[in-house]
């Protein structure tokens, strides 16, 4: 590979790399459960019954408009979250915005897998969901 | 004035914020739903699991700086382990589950995991006048003539006392003692009648346990 293709490539990959949403969890597991969220792979592995807040953000603003929804509900739903109750500056350090945060509720229903499909005008998304059972 | 009574200012000064349990995106504080009186249950939070089989009647604040409580409704993330019926928490099964706190649009504010366990012993307390209630009651006690007492039955697992009202069946011989019933959920208010000797047998979750009472009577 040519030095030039190599350099457009790798541009191609940065830019692809910036299209994507960034995906943050915001909330951690209670004991013997699992919640986690990986922005790299878009996958988020959930104990069933819990709850996972999670936030999107698009080059570090809150996604726009945007909306997620869950292919298998029964396995996992995907409620809407709103985060900006508390006063800037609280213990959580939550940072001032002009428009609100954009968090999801991941709850575990049945064990199994589906996948939520992120829309927003930013960018989309699809993330693989594993639900758990507890131990 | 009973010593409990005078601590009870001191005691909502001490807790300072911290009321209830905090749910986990920090906007909210669940408490149980307690009468005025009982400050202890008021700021302890959900700090326990909840018996099986016991209900537990909560009261949800949003802790934000200017915003009343919007109206809420709770949502069981799994209806198996609890369910949540007029802001009570039904305990059903053993297990760990979240309960989502919403508001109009199924928009989630906060959400907190509750812990439900089943009760290996069931244990007797005293309630005072302040409305606290001392450790487990000894397996016999005196009374006189005249004397009250109310008694609440409580679900332990180990050495943690679960959470939850219990739909108990108190019994004692009424030629000895009354035993109202003075519509708390596990209660019952005793009043000695005659001197003699009785055990106060309460069962709940199928577990039984007494505390035996002499009753005496101060002859002149």
């Amino acid at each position: 590979m040519s030095p030039r293709a190599a350099l457009l490539l790798l541009a191609a990959a940065a830019l692809a790399a910036g299209c994507e949403p960034t995906l943050t969890a915001l909330t951690v597991a209670p004991p013997t459960a699992v919640a986690e969220c990986d922005d790299a792979a878009k996958d988020v592995r959930l104990s069933e019954g819990i709850a996972l807040a999670i936030e999107c953000t698009y080059q570090g603003s809150p996604c726009e408009d945007a909306t997620m929804s869950s292919s298998d509900p029964d396995v996992v739903r995907v409620m809407p979250g709103f985060v900006d109750l508390l006063a800037p500056g609280d213990a959580y350090q939550r940072y001032p915005a002009d428009v609100p945060r954009s968090v999801f509720i991941f709850v575990g229903g049945k064990p199994g897998d589906a996948t939520v499909t992120l829309t927003s005008t930013d960018a989309n998304a699809t993330v693989d969901v594993k639900v758990l059972p507890l131990p | 004035m009973p010593f409990t009574r005078f601590l009870l200012p001191f005691l909502a000064l001490a807790t300072g914020c911290a009321q209830g349990s905090s749910g986990a995106l920090g906007q909210t504080d669940t408490t149980a739903a307690c009468p005025p009186s009982e400050l202890v249950c008021a700021v302890a939070g959900i700090d326990a699991p909840i018996a099986k089989g016991a209900t537990l009647p909560i009261q949800v604040s949003v802790t934000s700086e200017g915003a009343a409580t919007p109206p809420l409704s709770f949502v069981s993330a799994n209806p198996a382990v609890f369910k949540i019926d007029d802001a009570r928490i039904h305990a059903l099964s053993p297990g760990l589950a979240s309960m989502l706190i919403t508001t109009e649009g199924e928009l989630v504010v906060d959400f907190l995991h509750v812990w439900v366990a089943e009760a290996d012993a069931l244990r007797l307390h005293r309630v005072t006048t302040g409305g606290l209630q001392t450790s487990p009651l000894p397996a016999a006690m005196e009374m006189l003539v005249g004397d009250e007492l109310t008694l609440v039955a409580s679900p332990h697992l180990g050495p943690q006392r679960l959470l939850g009202e219990l739909d108990a069946q108190f019994e004692a011989d009424p030629a000895v003692v009354l035993m109202l019933d003075e519509g708390v959920a596990g209660s019952r208010r005793i009043v000695a009648k005659a001197a003699g000797e009785t055990n106060v047998t309460v069962k709940a979750l199928d577990i039984e346990v007494a505390v035996a009472l002499t009753v005496l009577e101060v002859k002149p």
